[in-house]
């Protein structure tokens, strides 16, 4: 495969040579947006020189320990829970994955980070460190407080801290093994999002073996049926939203090459996750035990939302920037126009803007595969360094054959 | 502390100057974070509550909350409570299920759950042994079931326990729609030193106004 520096505007529908210089100076920000953003870097977990990866890998396997033998004695007796809550945890494991795959629009995060992210979250954060330090830390309340305070208040002052600081080492550690992918707030929206994603499925498939247990192993398949309904119903405030934001803030704390640090910022995103977490979880005792307990939750949920949407804006500025630099000699030599530019460097309202503004449908979608198309190429000019190899020619062969 | 900028995924030999036994000494603030962060929930705040001793004993006159359907129970005296609501705590979130009461002395530990039950005694002491039986890998052993009958007049079934490490018994009655399941383990000694408090508090368990 040839590795060409693109350094020749003439080629194809290029722009003249009075604009070549202004030409160069896209490429030369093009280049350097890719450093910079780290975007089209592999990431690969085995990685023993990396002091990071023996501490995850140590994770998993305490986690794998902790969670094989409460699965492995009791299938006899909860075959049917186990299977019912791997069923519907896979299915809501589905739905955001979904979900999460749309809203990485920008840079695609590399597969094998984002099977790492939910092993590690599920394994590592849920059953290697939040299960042993759950029930130590609402024991310590109970014997200071007494039992009606523990029952009220033990779950919401210590999941939060005990969950999100779990998950957060595990980001931290992904950190510690793709410095180079991981790079902006978005990136840790993302990759925080599969790292709450498996500590969710894991954390539902074993709520699903204890509600069984609780009702005595009779009706399994409804009792985890009933408890999917709920966690489905209430799901948006959920561990993939709380490591989200928590990441976030995390990089915004610690800043990178990518994103300047802001610390009041980071501080935000890190307390909203923990606050969120611990008023969803004391949201009986915060409503007094009354039916305003809905009221609570439903308010939990709308807060949690916006902070996600506003994380979700003021995080993808820095990605947009990014692609655009990444485009910008793509619309220089006319590969795609000003208004293509726009919707695939900016967020979900010019692309809906661009999308909506087809006249027709077979307009609008040939509209979307034109913005897939964009987002391909973006993702091979990244790994290729900003040179035209094979796969960009191919990418930008594709565009035209897509604009027929 | 800065982002470690060492991509390990594209170069695999380490820089000389920054190497310490193989490993890449900039890849160790966030692994000792980690480490530390881990150590803190798993090793310290255990060792923490270890130090705690239970304050909470129950005292003559303590009646426990099973269910919130108004089902109660006696525990014997002196014991640390250490889950469970007496029928006098008014937490905030009255909602709900009651917590499971779990009672320790002396390595005898005793455990009340309650849930819906809509089949008989026997059928929940079925449940519930399968169950025991399932979480302690089938090293348990079971003793027929024996009847006995609460001051309150609600029949009970209750059978023995062993297992190599414990003894202690199961026992099952349904209030109503509620099922009772009580497990009692602990050394062998123990176990038969709190036979008759034990006794006693099965025979305890009633419903508000029965």
């Amino acid at each position: 495969m040839s590795a060409t520096p693109d350094t020749s505007p003439g080629a194809g529908a290029g722009p003249d040579t009075t604009a070549e210089s202004s030409y160069d100076e896209l490429l030369a920000g093009r280049a350097a947006a890719i450093r910079v953003s780290g975007w089209g870097a592999p990431f690969r977990l085995f990685q023993p020189h990396n002091a990071c990866f023996w501490v995850a890998l140590a994770l998993i396997a305490l986690g794998l320990w902790n969670f094989v033998p409460s699965y492995v004695n009791t299938f006899g007796v909860f075959a049917a829970a186990d299977i019912t809550s791997l069923v519907t945890s896979g299915l809501f494991a589905l739905v955001f994955l979904y979900f999460l795959h749309r809203s990485d629009r920008w840079e695609r995060t590399p597969g094998r980070l984002v099977a790492s992210a939910f092993v590690l979250g599920g394994f590592g954060a849920a059953f290697a460190v939040a299960l042993p330090g759950n029930a130590p830390l609402m024991s310590i309340y109970t014997k200071l407080f007494g039992q009606a305070w523990a029952v009220d208040w033990k779950a919401g002052l210590t999941a939060p801290f005990v969950e999100e600081s779990a998950k957060g080492i595990c980001f931290l550690l992904l950190l510690g093994l793709a410095p180079v992918v991981i790079r902006t707030a978005y990136d840790g929206l993302i990759v925080g999002a599969y790292v709450g994603l498996g500590f969710q499925v894991l954390e539902d498939a074993l709520y699903g073996q204890n509600s069984a247990l609780e009702k005595f192993g009779a009706d399994q398949v409804g009792n985890v049926a009933s408890t999917f309904v709920l966690r489905a119903l209430t799901g948006v405030a959920s561990h993939a939203l709380y490591t989200a934001l928590f990441a976030a803030g995390l990089i915004y704390l610690i800043g990178t090459v990518a994103q300047p640090r802001r610390v009041g910022r980071g501080v935000a995103l890190v307390l909203a996750a923990v606050v969120i977490h611990g008023v969803w979880d004391s949201s009986g005792a915060i409503a007094d035990g009354t039916p305003l307990v809905s009221v609570v939750l439903v308010l939990t949920t709308v807060v949690a939302v916006v902070v996600l949407f506003w994380a979700i804006r003021v995080g993808g500025r820095r990605e947009s920037e990014f692609m655009r630099a990444i485009l910008a000699p793509e619309q220089a030599r006319g590969t795609i126009s000003d208004v293509e530019l726009e919707a695939a460097a900016g967020h979900r309202r010019e692309r809906r803007t661009f999308l909506r503004s087809a006249g027709d449908r077979a307009t609008r979608r040939r509209r979307k595969h034109i913005l897939h198309a964009i987002g391909d190429l973006a993702e091979d000019l990244s790994r290729s360094g900003g040179h035209d190899d094979e796969e960009v020619q191919h990418a930008r062969s594709e565009l035209h054959r897509i604009r027929g | 502390m800065s982002t470690p900028t060492v991509d390990h995924a594209r170069h695999r030999r380490v820089p000389v100057e920054h190497r310490w036994f193989g490993i890449d000494r900039r890849t160790l603030p966030w692994a000792v974070v980690a480490a530390a962060v881990w150590a803190l929930w798993v090793l310290l705040v255990p060792a923490v509550n270890d130090a705690i001793a239970w304050s909470d004993q129950t005292r003559p006159g303590d009646v426990l909350l099973v269910a919130r359907e108004g089902v109660t129970v006696v525990p014997p005296v002196g014991w640390g409570l250490q889950s469970g609501l007496r029928t006098t705590d008014r937490p905030r979130a009255a909602g709900g299920t009651a917590p499971p009461i779990l009672l320790g002395q002396e390595g005898v530990q005793i455990l009340v759950r309650s849930a819906a039950w809509s089949g008989s005694t026997a059928d929940l002491l079925d449940s519930a042994s399968g169950i025991s039986v399932g979480q302690a890998g089938g090293s348990l052993s079971l003793g027929d079931p024996q009847n006995f009958t609460t001051l309150a007049g609600l029949p009970g079934l209750v059978r023995s326990t062993s297992s190599p490490r414990a003894d202690g018994l199961l026992a099952a009655v349904v209030v109503g729609g509620t099922g009772v399941e009580v497990t009692v383990k602990g050394p062998p000694d123990q176990v038969r030193a709190t036979a008759e408090p034990v006794r006693r508090m099965l025979t305890s368990i009633s419903r508000s106004g029965s």
